[in-house]
């Protein structure tokens, strides 16, 4: 595991490992954390605390666990943390967090190959171009799903059934990119 | 969405932002807190031998014993709310503290004062029968033992009357609101060791305690009565960090904490650099009202002149941090050092800094010491050995401040007392009047006044607007190392270094063109019309850089034929008449007028403004074809307006909001722009 290579385990822990570590996983775990809080801003605050629990508590972190996912389980403490203090809830179900979990720990894999963005991309260009048009419209421009539905002539139940096709394809594009590379 | 889509939902939300690139700005704040890490930890857990300031056994027993050993109340007044604690846990450790004293004293809103006092060696016992649940702001307390700590929890439950708890710990002092916690953890073997952490319960009600001065909307206003609108600039932004922090917390935001001005300042707009001998320019654009769109919309910027970083004047900063017991969370005095010692790396060997601190007693913290190395080093010691404790003694603190500054007066340069709190000015000069009238004073000096506000459940707004308002002073609040960041660094040139003060704008409207006008925020800013000619009167300042704008909502038409019918006056003849008899309006194409006053940052209060004008032609735009920085710049006022729920909103809603956001949001290379589209979106 590439966490067991870069965190000396030796104390006090080294703090330019724990920055290259950061570097890796901070955009993994700012999506990781949008998927839970839904909201951005949230989820910025809520990694950045977490990097500094980790910090704080980096002797008992476990050499046999990956990084990423020691780190997730600080981001979702946070977050349940967040969820108590705020009047506002998102609901999120156990199934939900597997699935979540699942897919981040097969993306930790691409962190040697480029990282699971770079592989987004090279995906994104696979897909048909309605797809990608549908994907390009809702979340590159942010329109929400009645203003990308109207730019692209099609009705709101069209553009969903793209979109959530352009993501099963790309979650699969993914899941083989980890699994032929790793 | 599918569940097994909802990850790849996140990532591809994550990619559109930031592509493959790293979050240069995310981990760049990582750093800095993980740089500051050790730095807090050794301001909350402050050994005796490091801090010398000899925390005896007995003092640090006072802590515990004073919390769990509970005994009889002292009434000071005959008011009959008491504080009980209703869950007394065992003894932590017998025999911890002999002579130990103090517990939890609760303030009335009356200010009547009660006290629990410890009785030596008596066991805790329960006090159920003296409690008045209604009336009551109730306290309990929990333990916990871990290795060889011993933590004790207190709870302040809310209570009808939204009284304050306060415990005092002999210097070390602090202050609990319904709602909040306080754990306390105690080293059982050395009992020097403390370590204080105040939080807000689950289940806490939103802002209990923070105070806000009411604020009126301005209303429309017809040219023909009023052809004049005269306003002081503000450029503070505290109400948009605080409103910012309310809706990402969840809470209620109070509709008087909402001031527009401010939220549309928070962000910098790309107003060209002045031309010629004045020190900012004049920016008009007007577009229809996208909330409105019969309506026109007028926005007047202005822009400071910039100044170079490396040719910034000499400063004489003088800190003055408020080091009371309610600054003893890790939003407050932890987070201002941190912020301070961000400022500190911009400074440099011209420049000088001296620390107040102000509590129970006021005080110097650091002489006046210039940045260079070994200065910086004594900075930043002194500054590591801040630690809380003692009631607000504010009133005394400022003035031993500003004696500091001008003593240490550098001309032609900045000279500036900034004061970091919480605003729980509890003694001493306490009247928001008194106080205000006291920083005016001082004012004259020539000392410019920052004002840093931190936490929340006891932020004393309206006051510490007040005071910077009158003191020729700006207004932050900092709510994360990212905020001081901005305000310290990205910002540090605009909010340090003054280029004109008493800045005043008024407008003529031109009642051929105008129906009538409504000035969006500046509602605690309007000035009398005569106040523009008038040179004692004070204004807000420009910093170096600064941006100002001010939103004019118009109501198209000609305001004479628009005046209503009035019956003519009995005793009155020669006053304006309602209807325009007699009354000539010029013919011009202009819709109206800007006109500015200022004075050079240097000029006493006697010294002549500085006046010159504007004049405007409406051009027909639709906001549409407006600028980035108009289509934003309404997108705030509409925020600002929703959340005071204006009934100036017209169909504007938060959809409008986000469009107008979006469409306006530029290059954003801050990204202040984005955050702001996410909130609205949180409240979509």
């Amino acid at each position: 595991m590439q966490a067991v290579d870069k965190l000396p385990t030796n104390q006090p822990a080294d703090r330019r490992a724990f920055s290259v570590l950061a570097k890796e996983h901070h955009r993994s775990l700012l999506a990781y954390a949008q998927a839970l809080t839904k909201e951005s801003h949230t989820s910025r605050d809520i990694v950045q605390d977490a990097f500094v629990v980790a910090w704080r508590n980096l002797e008992t972190f476990d050499v046999t666990r990956d990084f990423g996912s020691w780190m997730r389980g600080i981001v979702r403490n946070k977050w349940r943390e967040f969820q108590r203090k705020s009047t506002r809830q998102v609901v999120v179900d156990d199934d939900v967090l597997e699935c979540l979990e699942a897919d981040a720990q097969q993306w930790d894999g691409l962190i040697l190959h480029g990282g699971v963005f770079n592989r987004l991309e090279k995906c994104l260009k696979k897909l048909p171009e309605n797809l990608a048009e549908a994907v390009r419209a809702f979340y590159y421009d942010e329109l929400s799903g009645q203003e990308a539905a109207d730019v692209l002539c099609v009705s709101g139940a069209t553009l969903r059934k793209r979109l959530e096709r352009a993501r099963g394809g790309l979650r699969d594009c993914l899941q083989a990119g980890s699994n032929s590379e790793i | 969405m599918k569940k097994e889509n909802q990850m790849i939902d996140a990532l591809l939300k994550e990619h559109a932002r930031n592509k493959c690139a790293d979050d240069s700005d995310f981990l760049k704040s990582l750093e800095g807190r993980l740089d500051a890490e050790e730095n807090i930890i050794s301001v909350i857990e402050p050994s005796v031998k490091r801090r010398g300031y000899g925390i005896a056994a007995g003092v640090a027993a006072t802590l515990v014993v004073g919390a769990i050993g509970v005994a009889h109340f002292t009434k000071d007044a005959g008011f009959g709310e008491q504080i009980a604690m209703n869950e007394i846990p065992p003894t932590i450790s017998e025999g911890l503290g002999q002579g130990a004293s103090v517990a939890l004293e609760h303030t009335a809103p009356t200010g009547v004062k009660e006290e629990i006092r410890k009785q030596d060696n008596q066991k805790p016992k329960l006090l159920s029968n003296d409690v008045v649940p209604d009336k009551l702001a109730s306290a309990s307390a929990s333990r916990m033992q871990t290795k060889g700590w011993a933590k004790t929890r207190f709870e302040i439950k809310p209570s009808k009357s939204g009284s304050q708890s306060r415990g005092s710990l002999l210097g070390h002092r602090m202050t609990l609101e319904a709602g909040e916690v306080a754990n306390i953890r105690i080293n059982k073997d050395t009992h020097h060791d403390f370590y204080l952490n105040l939080g807000r319960s689950p289940k806490a009600p939103s802002v209990i305690g923070d105070r806000y001065g009411a604020l009126t909307d301005n209303a429309f206003k017809s040219p023909w009565k009023e052809p004049l609108s005269t306003f002081s600039v503000d450029v503070d932004t505290a109400s948009y960090t605080n409103v910012r922090r309310m809706i990402q917390s969840g809470k209620v935001v109070p509709k008087d904490a909402v001031r527009i001005e401010e939220m549309i300042n928070y962000f910098s707009y790309d107003y060209p650099q002045p031309e010629g001998k004045h020190p900012f320019s004049v920016n008009v654009e007007t577009a229809s009202c996208p909330w409105n769109e019969k309506h026109r919309l007028v926005k007047v910027g202005l822009k400071g002149k910039d100044i170079i970083r490396e040719k910034r004047p000499a400063t004489n900063l003088v800190f003055l941090l408020d080091v009371s017991g309610s600054m003893n969370r890790q939003d407050k005095l932890p987070l201002l050092v941190d912020s301070m010692k961000i400022l500190l790396k911009e400074l440099n060997a011209d420049d000088s800094v001296s620390i107040v601190v102000y509590a129970g007693a006021q005080g110097v913290a650091l002489d006046p010491t210039y940045v260079n190395d070994e200065g910086r080093k004594a900075i930043l010691k002194s500054l590591e050995s801040m630690h809380s404790g003692g009631s607000t003694n504010g009133g005394a603190g400022i003035a031993l401040a500003y004696k500091m500054a001008k003593k240490h007066f550098v001309k032609g340069g900045v000279n500036r007392v900034i004061l970091g709190t919480d605003g729980d000015f509890n003694v001493g000069v306490t009247g928001d009047e008194s106080l205000v009238s006291m920083v005016e004073r001082e004012a004259k000096s020539g000392v410019f006044l920052s004002v840093l506000g931190f936490g929340q459940g006891n932020l004393n707004d309206s006051m510490l607007e007040k005071i910077t308002n009158k003191g020729n002073g700006n207004y932050f609040y900092i709510d994360s190392l990212r905020e001081g960041r901005k305000v310290f660094l990205d910002d540090m040139m605009g909010n340090m270094v003054a280029i004109a003060k008493d800045v005043k704008i008024q407008i003529e409207f031109n009642p051929s063109k105008v129906s009538s006008y409504r000035l969006i925020g500046y509602a605690n800013r309007m000035l009398k019309k005569e106040d523009f000619k008038n040179k004692l009167i004070d204004a807000g300042e420009i910093g170096a850089g600064h941006t100002v704008t001010a939103l004019y909502e118009i109501v198209p038409g000609n305001a004479a034929e628009a005046a209503p019918e009035v019956d003519e006056l009995k005793y009155q003849k020669s006053k304006p008449q309602p209807k325009p008899v007699g009354r000539k309006v010029v013919d011009s194409p202009e819709m109206m007028t800007v006109k500015l006053a200022y004075k050079q940052p240097e000029a006493t209060k006697e010294t002549e403004s500085t006046y010159f004008s504007k004049a405007v032609v409406d051009g027909k735009k639709t906001w549409q074809q407006a600028s980035e920085d108009f289509k934003f710049s309404s997108g705030v006022a509409l925020f600002g307006m929703l959340q005071r729920q204006s009934e100036y909103a017209g169909q504007g809603n938060y959809a409008l909001v986000r469009k107008l956001a979006e469409h306006g949001r530029g290059e954003d290379e801050k990204g202040h722009r984005t955050e702001f589209s996410d909130i609205v979106r949180k409240l979509k």
